[in-house]
This record gives structure tokens, sequence and C-alpha cells, in this order.
């Protein structure tokens, strides 16, 4: 009788970590260049107690893992020169002092030395694997579709985009950074848009349809676990009251 | 439950946005006022079960772990630089700047202070000051019995005394200019100050390489896009509103097990 109670509970745990990520979907709604995650589910078969009974088998549920939706969010336009938006598979790299990390937000910024970087202070490389700087006589910094820089006073490089085998094994760590341990290939079919920046790819019509799903399927398994525990007053009542 | 601290996170987020756009609201005809964006980022991520950990004796590894995120917080506030309209206002001391730079102000404690506000105005000694009458460096003092004053494009101040028919020159207005425009913090007043992340500015004539040139007679309006701006406030007032029902659906869950016994 118990199992009932524990694949109930196995259920509603499950559901809470779905809650969480919905809630960090949508805190993440304005956020630049965040990426949508869904938890994904397994059925766990649980052995019955002996090969040859007739008890069927047991099956909890249990979360193995996130899928990351990689689709390109839309495109806010910005009108800061600073600002890129990726259109298309890649990641700009950024130079920090904990090492490199990737990212798809392009809200750039320059430091005191005229380096461009992330307002945490992280560098943003360029292909070569190198800084980008510029001088305050530069005048206007425009940049091509492919990433190459240009200002009043010459080139300054191209941005440095990169895709990966498997974009989804990027351990993401906070401020719009990605880590991975993965080879960086340059990206081949993105493109860099000037003034603009991604917005963040969640759906909040399916972040808010699932949220209400997963609170009648909490309220649900509420009612499993109360019903099996009703089963069981009854029968210790029952049993007692023979008894007496 | 982690959900209710993270939409909290959300809704303070929508928050600062609400405020930094009504900044910009409220600003939508000061001169010369750039308007501010706030930039958010993702919180840190708790991992609940790493990617690449392995997942059997084989040397399987897991492909996609489990990393629950904390919420949301502000990246940065920070104003974007692009250059506002100009308003012809004919009044021969307003000054626009058409491109990049920065008047130099000082400040009655001494301090430099930067403007992009060129509504200037003769002191009674007939110096060139702002409307809150600190002086405009380098100091340009018109002369008594100036009958028409005219600043060109590359800054130079010439004015015609009475009686006089070539225009005598009596100084010319410089820009500065910085590596980073938006690392400048706002005083109020229309007025910037130079900080550590903005580099230290380099002064130079108008119009020369870098430097932006003069429109005289003309105000530059701000560069606040009224329709941009009440878009904007619609997306994070329904932010707001979804993540409040995080808050209110996480209460309920939690209400449903207490109700167990």
């Amino acid at each position: 009788m118990e199992n009932s109670l524990l694949i109930g509970l196995s259920r509603q745990m499950t559901l809470r970590r779905e809650m969480d990520v919905i809630a960090n979907n949508l805190a993440n709604m304005n956020t630049v260049g965040y990426k949508e995650e869904t938890p994904v589910f397994e059925e766990f078969i649980m052995p019955t107690a002996r090969q040859d009974s007739a008890d069927s088998k047991l099956s909890f549920v249990s979360d193995v893992g996130m899928y990351r939706n990689m689709a390109d969010g839309g495109l806010t336009t910005t009108e800061n020169t600073l600002d890129f938006a990726l259109s298309g598979a890649g990641f700009f790299q950024i130079e920090t002092d904990d090492g490199t990390f990737y990212t798809r937000n392009g809200h750039f910024q320059l430091n005191a030395e005229g380096q461009l970087s992330t307002p945490d202070g992280g560098l943003v490389l360029s292909d070569g694997g190198a800084p980008i700087s510029f001088t305050a006589e530069d005048g206007a910094i425009v940049v091509a579709s492919d990433g190459t820089i240009s200002t009043d006073s010459g080139s300054r490089g191209k941005l440095a985009v990169m895709t990966f085998e498997n974009p989804r094994e990027m351990r993401k760590v906070g401020n719009n950074l990605l880590q991975t341990n993965e080879e960086a290939q340059p990206a081949q079919a993105s493109t860099i848009v000037q003034g603009a920046l991604e917005s963040s790819n969640v759906n909040a019509i399916e972040q808010m349809t699932s949220m209400i799903e997963v609170l009648r399927s909490y309220t649900s398994a509420n009612k499993m676990i109360e019903t099996a525990e009703d089963m069981k007053r009854k029968a210790i009542s029952a049993i007692a009251g023979q008894q007496a | 439950m982690q959900s209710l601290s993270i939409a909290s996170t959300g809704m303070l987020a929508q928050q600062l946005n609400v405020e930094v756009i009504s900044n910009n609201i409220a600003n939508m005809s000061t001169s010369g006022f750039k308007r501010q964006r706030a930039e958010f980022q993702d919180l840190i991520y708790q991992d609940l079960r790493r990617v690449g950990s392995s997942s059997s004796d084989a040397g399987t590894v897991v492909p996609t772990g489990i990393q629950i995120g904390m919420g949301v917080q502000t990246g940065s506030v920070y104003r974007v630089m692009s250059q506002g309209n100009f308003n012809n206002t004919e009044n021969p001391l307003d000054l626009a700047i058409q491109g990049n730079g920065f008047f130099h102000i000082q400040m009655p404690n001494g301090d430099d202070a930067y403007t992009r506000a060129g509504n200037f105005n003769r002191s009674p000694d007939g110096q060139l000051v702002t409307s809150d009458g600190y002086v405009l460096q380098p100091g340009i003092t018109i002369p008594e019995g100036a009958t028409s004053i005219s600043i060109n494009a590359t800054g130079d101040v010439e004015v015609t005394l009475d009686g006089q028919t070539t225009p005598t020159t009596v100084g010319t207005i410089n820009l500065t200019i910085f590596q980073n425009d938006a690392g400048l913090t706002p005083i109020g007043d229309n007025l910037y100050m130079e900080t550590v992340a903005s580099g230290s500015g380099s002064t130079g004539n108008p119009g020369g390489t870098g430097y932006g040139s003069l429109l005289q007679g003309y105000l530059e309006t701000s560069n606040v896009d009224s329709v941009a701006e009440i878009t904007s406030l619609i997306t994070a007032q329904r932010a707001y509103e979804m993540n409040s029902k995080v808050i209110t659906t996480s209460d309920e869950m939690m209400s449903v097990t207490s109700n167990l016994r």
C-alpha cells in the first residue's frame, strides 16, 4: 500500500522541479539571449519483490535532464552601436579572469581602455582570439553581418562567433554566460545585426499553460496520496473494530 | 519551493524595468537627454545533475544535466548614446551637437561636468553659462554692445559690435569626447561626470576627426522614442503579472500539500 504513496510523491517531486524551471523561464522572459528550458522526465520501473509474483511492475517518475530550446529569439532594436544580435547558431566568445565563456547576449560596451567588453568586464574576443580595442577618435563603429568591424580610421578585426557540436551540453553559469569543454568551431551560417539584441525565446503562453498543468497534476497526485491514506485509515479502523 | 523566490527576482527585475522606462518617459522633452535601458542576466544555476558526469561504468556521460536557474538579476542599466533630433529654437545661444562629444562645464565647486544640452545663456558679466549659471569651458565672454552672435560648425564664436561691419572672434567652443560615453555618471541637471569606466576625456575642436560639429539655433531633443517606451512598458507589466501568477501557483501547490492532513 505504501507504494501508491511513494509513486504519488515521486510525481509531486518532479512537478515541483518543473515549477522551478517554469519560474526561472518566466523570470528571464526579458533576459537578452536567454534560452527556454524544459525538464525531461523518465519512467523508472521498480522491479517487483519476487520474480514469479503476479505483481505488476511499479512505475515511478524521475527527472533525468533538461532540454534547452536553442531556437533564435526575436530581435529588439535598441539603436545602440555596441548591441549585436546573433541570428542563427553561434556564440560570442568572452574572455574573463576565470577563463573563456560563451554568450548569446550581444550587449557590449567599451571599458576605460577602449576595449569591447561585457557589462561585467569580460573582454569580447575577435576571431584571432585577441580583445578588440577602439580609440576615442575612431568615430562611428560599423559591424557588418559577418562580424567585420570597421571604423572611420580603419578595420578593427572581426567578432568571433563560435558554434559547438552539441550546444545543449554547455553549462550555464549565470550572467548570460555558458561554459563548455567542447571544441569551438567558427560559425558558418550566422549573421550579426548591429543595433539590436536577441530577446529571450521564452514562450509566455506555453509557460503559463504548463504552469496550470503542473498545478492540476500536483493536485491530482495529492488526491491519490489522500485516497491511499484514506484506504489505510479505513482498513485500520475496520480491522480494529472487528477485534473489539 | 524555489519557484517562489525565483518569481520574486522576476518581479523585482520588472519593477526596475518600469522605473527605468518611467524615467525615460518623464524626460521625453528634456534637451540632450539620453534614454536608458535595463539589461537583465540570468542568476546562478544549481547543478542537480552535472552535464558530462559519467552515467555508467562503460564511460557513458550525461548529455544534458539538470541545472535549475535561480532567477534573474539586473546586469546593467545603460545609456543609449544615439543622436537625438534637432529642434529649431532660433535662439543664437542654443547649440546642438551633431555627432560625438560633450560641452565642458565648470561646476561652482570647481569640478568638471559635461553636458549635451546646449541651451546657454549670458551671465551678468557676459560669460556663456548654462541655465543654472555654471560656466562653459573654455570661458567665452560676449562683449557688451554685441549686435549679433554667430557660432559656426567648428565652434568659433564671432560677434558683430555696434557700429562695426567685420565680426570679431571672441573664442572657440571646444568639445570633449570620451572613450566610453556610456560610462559617464549622470548627476542631474543634464550634467554628467567623468568616471574610471568612461576614461579621461580628450578635448578638441568641433568638426575634427571623432568630434561632432555644432549647429547654432538648434537644441538636441531627447532620443526617447515614446512608442518604443510604451510598448516596453506593456511588456514589463505583463512579465510582472506572469511572475506574480507563478507566486500564486506555488502558493496554491503548497496549500494543497499542507491540506493533506
